[in-house]
Parts: C-alpha cells; sequence; structure tokens
C-alpha cells in the first residue's frame, strides 16, 4: 500500500576524521597529413616470465579490403581508388589554412578524395573518426558525381564521429571527405546496401517524410532574414511566427557534362529528386552549425493519426522515434477477444496510486525475499507496492514506475504523459529493493509472470504475455536461464536491458539464451553513449541522452516518465535515461503486437526481428547503423508501425503444426574463421514439438554438432582445414541439410557453406596492432606486445606472442583483443581503430603453451568494433593504452 | 524551460579559487541538515560537482538546474540565509542503481567548513536498474566563523575540492 511521504530532514551530527587525495591523467593529439601518427611505443614481446607462466601465440588476419592511405588525394585525378567492401584507415587531414584542399564545383571545399565505382546495389560510405574531441575536430563526408559536383552530404549531426552518405545508383562517384574543424585520422569504409532510397536521415526521424527544398528556421533576432538567406542560398517563403521563416533551398545546380575522370554521366534513376533531398539535408547542417540559427528542420509531412491529449506528450520525442503514432492507428494495447495484453514489469515495484495508473495494472506480488533488502518490514508478499529503494527520502529511484509508465501510462486523459500499449495492462513484480536484488527473487519473479509455480503458492489469473527486466548483474546464473526457458516454453517474450557500462562484456539477464537483449538510442538515432554493445544485443530502441537537448524542447532528451517524488509525498514525471529507459519500449510495442496478434509466439518474435521469418520476411525494425544486424544496434531500431503491421499480417488462423525456421540461409567462413553457429526453432504452434531428425553435412571437411535433437536448438559448425580435399587454395562451397517432422511447409531445408582457403592471402594493411591479454575476471592487463606496421607481408602477415602468462587458478582464464591506436591518444579499438578478438576465452590452467590462437583484426563499417571495455595496462611497455569505458 | 540559469552552478565553480588551507583534526563539528537529495540531478555534467550557496537567488537557480529534468516546477526548500548555508555536491555519473551519496561530517576549521562525504556503492554482484544515475546531496549548515572556505572532500572527490565564500 501507498506510504504517504513526509517531508523530514534528516539532521545529522556525526564524528569524522580528516582525509585527501590525488590523482592525473594524460592524452594525445591526432597529427596532420603527412605527419607521423604512429604510436610512439617501442616494446615487444614479453621476456620470459615467472615460473608456472606460459606464452600464447597466433596470427592475425587483417582482409586485403583493410588498405592504409599514406597520404591525402586530394585532386580527381590522383583519387584513390575504393570498392564495395573497402575500408581505408587515413591519415589525418586538417582544417588548418596551411592545408590545401580542392574547391569541389559547388564551392565545398574538400580535402581528400576517393573514387568508387558501383553497380546496380547501392553503396553507403561510412566516415568515422576520433571521437575525442568532436567540437574542435568535425569531419564531413560529400558525395560528388565524377565531375566534381556535389550531389549528396552527410546529414549527421555536428557533434557527431560517424557519418554517412549513400549513392544514387550506377555509376562513378567521388567520395570527400572535409575537415571542417580542426582535424583527425579517420576510417572511411564502403559497405553494400540494399537501402534504395538513396537516402541518409540520421537527424531525421525514421521514415518520416518531408518537403525537399524547405526548411523552417528560427534565428535569433540580432540576424536578419536576408542575411541569413543569402548566406545559406535560401529565400524566405512564409513568416511562421516567433522568429521561424518557412523557407526554400535553392535547387543545386546540376552540370550535365562528361566526367573529368572516367567520361561517364550519373545514371541514376531519380537522381534530381534525390539532389533535392541532398541540398535539403546540406541546408540543413549548415543551419545547423549557424551560431545565428536557433533551430532548423524540415518541413515534415505529416498524415492523420492519433496524437494523445497528455500535455507531456509533446516532449515524448522517443515514441515518435519509433513511428508509434502510426502504428496506434491498428493497435493500443487490448484484443477484443482475448483482452489487454500483460506486460509483467520485474524491478522495483510501483507506486500504484499513481494517476496514470488507474485502471492499468492487474494483480502483482513482492518477491522481495530478504527483509532487509525489501524495506516494507517483511519478505515476500502480495503489494508489489515500491517503498523505494534508497537509504532515506529522496534517494530512492522509483525506477519500476518510470519503467511501467513507459510501457502502459494511461493515455489521452490530459494527464502527464502517454504509455505505449496504453489498453494493455502492467503486471507489477518487485524484486529490486535497497541494495539492489537477487537471481533466486527474480527466478520467482520471472515464474509467477508465466503462470507457473512459484515462490508465492500463487499464480495471475491470466499470465503475461512479455517480462520486462530493466534491470542487470555481470554474472550469468544458470537457473535464471532456465526460469527464462520455462517462461518461453510457456509462450511469455522476455525483454531485458543491455546495461549502460559502454561495454561488450554481457550483462545479464539481457545476455541470456532467448531474451530479446535491448541496447540505446538518443534523439539523433545514434548509440547513446553509455549503452552496451556486442554480439548479444538483438534491437535499439529510445533510452535517452540527458546530456544534450537536440530538440530544444527545454529539457535534455532523456525518456519522459511517470515517477514520484518521496521527499514532497506527490506523483511526479521525470526524464531518465538508460537502457532501463530501452526495454520498455520494445515491450510495450510488443504488447501491441501481442493485441493485434495474441498467438505470436516468442520464435515468431525473434525471427521478425532478424527477418527469418518462414513466411514474413519484413523485419519489425529501421535499419540503423552497418546494413543488416551490427553490434551496436543488433537488428536496427523498432519500428512501432512495422511491428504492428507484421502481427496484423500473421493474425490469420492459429498454426495448427510445427514449422522449420533456421536463423540463417547460408555460412560465410572467411579464410581465417573456423566455427559458426546457427540456430533451428519452431516458427509454428510450440504445442505441437519439432523434431530435428537430421543435421547433415554434404561434405566431410564440415562438422556439425550436435546431429539431432528437438527444437529450439543451437548448431555449431566447424571447419576442418587439415582435410585434404581443401588443401589447395579457393573457395569450397558445402552444405548442410537439415531433416526435421515439420507439419507446416518445408520439413528439409539446406544451409549452404561457403570456405575460403587462402595460405598465402594478400593481407591488408592496418599499420601498427596492439595486441593484449586481459584477465577475465579482474580485466587487468597481464601482458601485451604491439605488431609494427612493417609485419605484415604475405609470408607472415601480423604474428604474435605473449610470453608471462600465468596459469592462474583454476577459475581463471583470460581474453585476447587486438587494436590499432590510430590518433595516439591511449585507447585502441576506437572509432577509428581497427579491432578484434579472439573468439574464445583462453585457459591455461592446462599448461601451454597454445598456438594457432588466430583471429581477424579489421576495420569496422559501422564503429566501434566489438571490444572489451577495460583498462589497458602495457606490461612490458613504457606506454600504457587504454581502452574507453 | 532552459534559462542561463542552468550554468550557475558551472560558473561559480569557475569563481572558485584553488587553495591549500593546512587542517586540523581538532575542530568544531557542525550539525547539517540534507534538505534535498536524489539519485539523478538535473545539472549535466560529466565528473562530480561541488557548490557553495549563500544567498536565495543562487538557491533558487541551483535548485532550476537540480530540478530540470522534471517537467514540472518545484519550489526550492526554505533556507536562513542570515545564519546558514547551503552547499551542493553531486557524484560521477554512474552507469545503474545502488550508488549513493552521505554526509560523514560537516567541520569547522578556522574559516574553512570541511565536508566530508562517503559514498555508497552497489553490493557485490547483486542486480540493478539499468538506468544511470548521478547522486547528490543539498544540505544546509551554519556558517562557521568568518568563514571563507567551503572544501569538499570524499566520495568521488578525488582531492579536497576548495570553494571561495564571499564574507558576511
Amino acid at each position: 500500500m501507498l506510504r504517504k511521504s513526509l517531508s523530514l530532514l534528516v539532521v545529522s551530527l556525526i564524528l569524522a576524521a580528516c582525509g585527501g587525495g590525488g590523482g592525473g591523467g594524460g592524452g594525445g593529439d591526432a597529427t596532420a597529413c603527412g605527419a607521423s601518427a604512429a604510436p610512439s611505443g617501442t616494446g615487444g614481446v614479453g621476456s620470459g616470465g615467472p615460473s608456472g607462466s606460459f606464452q600464447i601465440s597466433g596470427k592475425l588476419n587483417v582482409e586485403a579490403s583493410n588498405k592504409l592511405e599514406a597520404e591525402c588525394n586530394n585532386t580527381l585525378a590522383t583519387a584513390a581508388a575504393m570498392a564495395p567492401g573497402d575500408s581505408f584507415s587515413a591519415q589525418a587531414i586538417s582544417s588548418n589554412a596551411g592545408y590545401k584542399g580542392i574547391t569541389a564545383r559547388s564551392s565545398v571545399v574538400v580535402h581528400d578524395l576517393y573514387r568508387l565505382t558501383v553497380g546496380a546495389e547501392n553503396v553507403r560510405v561510412t566516415l568515422s573518426f576520433s571521437a575525442n574531441n568532436l567540437t574542435a575536430n568535425d569531419l564531413d563526408l560529400f558525395l560528388l558525381d565524377s565531375s566534381g559536383t556535389v550531389v549528396k552530404a552527410s546529414s549527421e549531426g555536428t557533434d557527431q564521429a560517424v557519418e554517412t552518405v549513400t549513392t544514387l545508383g550506377p555509376g562513378t562517384y567521388i567520395v570527400a571527405v572535409r575537415a571542417f574543424a580542426g582535424g583527425s585520422v579517420y576510417l572511411v569504409a564502403a559497405g553494400t546496401t540494399t537501402v534504395t532510397t538513396a537516402l541518409d536521415r540520421a537527424t531525421i526521424l525514421p521514415g518520416a517524410e518531408f518537403v525537399p527544398g524547405e526548411v523552417f528556421v528560427k534565428y535569433k533576432s540580432s540576424q536578419s532574414i536576408e542575411s541569413l538567406a543569402s548566406k545559406h542560398n535560401l529565400t524566405a517563403v512564409s513568416d511562421m511566427g516567433e522568429g521561424v521563416k518557412l523557407m526554400r533551398v535553392a535547387k543545386p545546380t546540376r552540370v550535365e557534362m562528361a566526367s573529368a575522370v572516367t567520361g561517364e554521366k550519373i545514371n541514376a534513376l531519380g537522381h534530381e529528386a534525390n539532389e533535392a533531398i541532398g541540398a535539403t539535408i546540406e541546408a540543413l547542417l549548415n543551419l545547423k552549425r549557424d551560431p545565428n540559427v536557433i533551430y532548423a528542420e524540415p518541413n515534415y509531412i505529416r498524415h492523420a493519426s492519433f496524437i494523445p491529449t497528455d500535455p507531456f506528450y509533446k516532449h515524448q520525442w522517443h515514441y515518435r522515434a519509433i513511428n508509434l503514432e502510426s502504428a496506434w492507428n491498428s493497435a493500443t494495447g487490448a484484443n477484443a477477444i482475448t483482452g489487454p495484453a500483460i506486460v509483467a514489469v520485474i524491478d522495483t515495484g510501483i507506486k500504484q496510486a499513481h494517476p496514470e495508473f488507474e485502471g492499468q495494472l492487474v494483480r502483482g506480488y513482492d518477491f522481495i525475499s530478504g527483509i532487509t533488502n525489501a524495506g516494507d518490514g517483511d519478505g515476500i508478499d502480495s503489494d508489489p507496492e515500491d517503498v523505494g529503494d534508497g537509504a532515506r527520502l529522496g534517494e530512492s529511484s522509483f525506477h519500476g514506475t518510470h519503467v511501467a509508465g513507459t510501457v502502459a501510462a494511461a493515455t489521452n486523459n490530459r494527464t502527464g504523459v502517454a504509455g505505449i500499449a496504453f489498453q494493455g495492462k502492467i503486471m507489477p513484480l518487485r524484486v529490486l529493493g535497497k541494495g539492489g536484488g537477487t537471481d533466486g527473487d527474480i527466478v520467482q519473479a520471472i515464474r509467477f509472470a508465466a503462470g507457473l509455480l512459484n515462490s508465492s503458492a500463487t499464480v495471475p489469473v491470466k499470465k503475461a504475455d512479455i517480462i520486462n527486466m530493466s534491470l542487470g548483474g555481470p554474472n550469468p546464473s544458470n537457473t535464471v536461464q532456465t526460469a527464462i526457458d520455462n517462461a518461453r516454453a510457456a509462450g511469455v517474450i522476455v525483454v531485458a536491458a543491455a546495461g549502460n557500462e559502454n561495454t561488450n562484456a554481457p550483462s545479464y539477464p539481457a545476455a541470456y539464451v532467448g531474451v530479446i537483449s535491448v541496447s540505446a538510442v538518443g534523439l539523433d538515432l545514434k548509440r547513446a553513449p553509455y549503452s552496451n554493445f556486442g554480439t548479444t544485443i538483438d534491437i535499439a530502441a529510445p533510452g535517452g541522452d540527458t546530456s544534450v537537448d537536440r530538440d530544444s524542447d527545454g529539457f535534455a532528451d532523456g525518456v519522459l516518465s511517470t515517477l514520484f517524488d518521496d521527499t514532497a509525498g506527490k506523483f511526479s514525471y521525470v526524464f531518465y535515461q538508460g537502457t532501463s529507459m530501452a526495454a520498455p519500449h520494445i515491450a510495450g510495442v510488443l504488447a501491441l503486437m501481442r493485441s493485434a496478434n495474441p498467438v505470436l509466439t516468442p520464435t515468431v518474435i525473434d525471427q521478425l526481428i532478424e527477418g527469418t521469418h518462414p513466411t514474413y520476411k519484413q523485419r519489425i525494425t529501421s535499419d540503423i547503423g552497418t546494413v543488416g544486424r551490427d553490434d551496436l544496434f543488433g537488428h536496427g531500431l523498432i519500428d512501432a508501425k512495422k511491428a504492428v503491421d507484421a502481427a496484423l499480417a500473421l493474425s490469420g488462423p492459429p498454426v495448427a503444426g510445427s514449422i522449420l525456421a533456421i536463423s540463417v540461409e547460408q555460412l560465410n567462413f572467411d579464410r581465417i574463421a573456423n566455427s559458426l553457429q546457427f540456430n533451428i526453432t519452431n516458427g509454428g504452434n510450440q504445442a505441437t514439438p519439432l523434431s530435428i531428425t537430421s543435421v547433415t553435412a554434404t561434405v566431410p571437411w564440415i562438422i556439425v554438432t550436435p546431429t539431432s535433437g528437438v527444437a529450439p536448438k543451437q548448431i555449431t559448425v566447424t571447419i576442418d582445414r587439415t582435410h585434404p580435399q581443401i588443401a589447395a587454395d579457393g573457395t569450397y562451397p558445402g552444405s548442410i541439410d537439415i531433416v526435421t517432422d515439420a507439419t507446416i511447409g518445408a520439413s528439409v531445408k539446406t544451409i549452404l557453406v561457403s570456405v575460403v582457403v587462402q595460405a598465402n592471402a594478400a593481407l591488408g594493411d592496418a599499420g601498427e596492432i596492439f595486441v593484449l591479454v586481459l584477465d577475465r575476471n579482474t580485466g587487468a592487463t597481464i601482458n601485451d606486445t604491439n605488431l609494427p606496421e612493417s609485419q605484415p607481408s604475405p609470408s607472415n602477415g601480423y604474428r604474435y606472442a605473449i610470453s608471462g602468462i600465468p596459469a592462474g587458478t583454476p577459475t581463471s582464464s583470460y581474453y585476447v583483443y587486438a587494436g590499432t591506436d590510430r590518433d595516439n591518444d591511449g585507447f585502441i579499438c576506437e572509432i577509428e581503430d581497427a579491432c578484434g578478438t579472439f573468439g574464445a576465452l583462453v585457459d591455461l590452467t592446462g599448461g601451454g603453451p597454445l598456438t594457432n590462437l588466430n583471429f581477424s583484426v579489421n576495420n569496422a563499417q559501422s564503429p566501434p568494433p566489438p571490444s572489451e571495455v577495460v583498462s589497458l595496462q602495457r606490461g612490458g611497455l613504457t606506454q600504457k593504452k587504454r581502452l574507453k569505458r | 524551460m532552459k534559462t542561463p540559469a542552468r550554468n550557475i552552478a558551472s560558473a561559480t565553480l569557475g569563481m572558485t579559487a584553488v587553495g591549500i588551507v593546512l587542517s586540523a583534526c581538532a575542530t568544531q563539528q557542525q550539525p547539517f541538515e540534507v534538505i534535498n537529495s536524489g539519485v539523478q540531478t538535473g545539472i549535466r555534467a560529466n565528473s562530480s560537482q561541488a557548490n557553495v550557496v549563500t544567498d536565495r537567488f543562487e538557491l533558487d537557480e541551483l535548485f532550476k538546474q537540480i530540478t530540470s529534468r522534471q517537467p514540472s516546477l518545484s519550489d526550492a526548500p526554505n533556507v536562513d540565509f542570515a545564519k546558514d548555508i547551503v552547499v551542493y555536491v553531486a557524484r560521477d555519473p554512474k552507469p545503474s542503481g545502488g550508488y549513493g551519496l552521505k554526509v560523514r561530517s560537516v567541520k569547522c576549521d578556522g574559516g574553512v567548513m570541511k565536508v566530508d562525504l562517503q559514498e555508497v556503492n552497489p553490493q557485490g554482484s547483486a542486480n540493478q536498474t539499468q538506468v544511470t544515475t548521478q547522486p547528490y546531496i543539498l544540505l544546509t549548515t551554519p556558517r562557521c566563523p568568518k568563514l571563507t572556505q567551503v572544501e569538499v572532500s570524499g566520495a568521488d572527490f578525488a582531492a579536497p575540492r576548495p570553494m571561495r565564500v564571499a564574507p558576511k
């Protein structure tokens, strides 16, 4: 029950001792083009080690597509040739007056050029540069036609370390990098994309339509509209009041001429329309940099949608970012037959009397078993009221109240905020109290939500459709994994926050198998600076970034939701940020989907996220970051409209049988990879088990395990590179046949396998690479080495050997990481760096040395690459580098 | 709602002088009251913060910033600035819940007021909320005689942070 809080002032008189401390730091700067940017470390392989220590060694594969540019190419004739799939790490360019650029036909001075020829498929070009000081060092990316006319400009904000443009169709382009301010080393990469809109709208809401050539500009009163228009080549169209003008962007002058370089013309369908869009984006980019401009935004085209009356809805940018208004036209959280979708919020409990929860709750439970931790005077009980997780008044987060508000706050009630699935219900389950919560309590809450026997000796009238866990910790638990498996088997979808440590270290429960792991983006749809990333990320959603106010609404760009102020004893609202806030966006959208189609299974949801559904191929996300799945956003940013559309499309009669679903169609082993995995799942009704009769490789050098079982099943595929059939260099095709007893659709499917064997492959050049051995438990660097730039050659590649690694205790093991430090700032594996890691833990308790710890180190086409965020203490070297936290 | 007043904390900090103060442990203990605290200050900063407030106007402006993550306005607590001053301290930003801040002691050492803080960190490997936090405390305490400086130490303040106080 609600405990009315009093505004008590704590008065203390404490004896104390005197104290003090000290600290320090350091860093480095990028160098200008042509100057050396190499780190100055001089170390090498550690020589020997204590008794009982061992050596590890291996080879680093740097693909030939990784290229090192020695100097800037600043004429059309000398532009470096770039092919789709290539990435260039380049020396620093600078905006200094002494640095000479060339003037493109659109009067844009650019500093480094690449010539890119593309075919039928468009190519997304990504520029990543040193993120150490984004204000002082700001680079831009332009796409020129082969005559030097700017046809597109990157549209990212001024403080972004990543810029992208997408080609406009087949032809030859010049990719140009400009140092707008300062200078930086950088990485420019060309990746194939199936994007056909030829539009990069990172600062524009996904899926939004706007009028090409029109922008709204609010400018400072000290600025005359005439000078502003002249400066940015705009024409004032109409006055919108309050200092806002609707302005028209001048149409870019097209020069229809043969290319000076190739004699070709750009041949792109819709090229002229794209030019207008590109000019609009370029104008917005320039306006946002103008100190006399308060804001500039496109003239969005709106369609009739449900717009809630809640007064703070205007600050909930995070709903518009996931296309929620369009989704609300089709689903709001309740199904006419099955009733409201239920989301179990496993959290700190909830302030049940908050006006935004009136009529929004179903019966919950307090599963905190520790009396001290619970703070409500007992162990588990039937009241999930959040009595606070802080030591005193004012120190509690009321986190569960915030999360629950995002899921399903009362909406369109002229009060406060809106919730996503506002006709759904919240099942508040309390597991986090003072000091956090235990796995044991979480397991009981999961079981309750799924309608399974649990410590409360009760089960809900109706089990939850979705479980949201905006909580986490670093250690996995078999017991929790089992609870999640059981919940999924009961048809419950499990969602969790990926964590806020800005690392790829797994956080649990998000990293458990069967959990949808959610990373966070800000209003700019870039990864939020705190959000975890890595191979376990499934999907992204708005988590907010309270360090900025990009929409100029007067508030930091956090996620706005319900709260309680225990010092004032009143219900309130607040902007929080975190993957905690991102996860309930996914849970809420899933509730919309369940209300549109109550028979959607966890497996089908996985398939819709991954794009592997056997009959519905469209993903329910907007693809941001690298094309396809990437480690920052998983399969992309949730799109509520696409999600509800998918649910409705699949809402035919319930499937009566089992369907064979496979997570991949093809496995590609590059010249170094030896092991990959895929999943076999039942895409149909879980009541009909899917038996896997056999998983069989068609060639003897492919080894699969296990070879049979019951879905879901993860299959590991290993390549035997010693087999004589694949001894010679070449690309070898193979396949894996999967036979099941699926009752609907194909019961047999084949996965194609491709293996590259290249004993003396042409190697790429990533420059100097640092290799580290890190303690698994502490993250401390045990030893390290550096591999100079001169190492790579067809004969030896990058080879490393690190000695002096202790065998350690039975629980000891190590990670091995390698990466560059191109801006010499003491950090490896940053946005502009190449990076890689040996895929498995290295265990030396059985002795050593261990050899052939081979892995790939490559430039990423979307930063940052997978990297462990740990302190890098370079044992044998005088220079100390770190990976950023 | 964004106002220049949001920058007052950093501006005030910018005016502080760094001094070295000799201290003795035989000092006068001060009573203090925590008049406001929370897990998330609204003042945007990437590191720990400290500020001294000596009049109502400054407190109102500071409180607007602290509560700037709430769309509804809140009034600053009442303080008798004829007798008391207010000290604001915040920790470094943290990646999860479970972090807090306590005041260990407030003491007068000549004209220097010393505020000693104690950090509260998550326990072991317990599961925590995945919201970023930046705990803060706003405390009031009687002015030390001939107060010229407030010095904050402990918690995330690696070194004592001195702040100059205008004489009454």
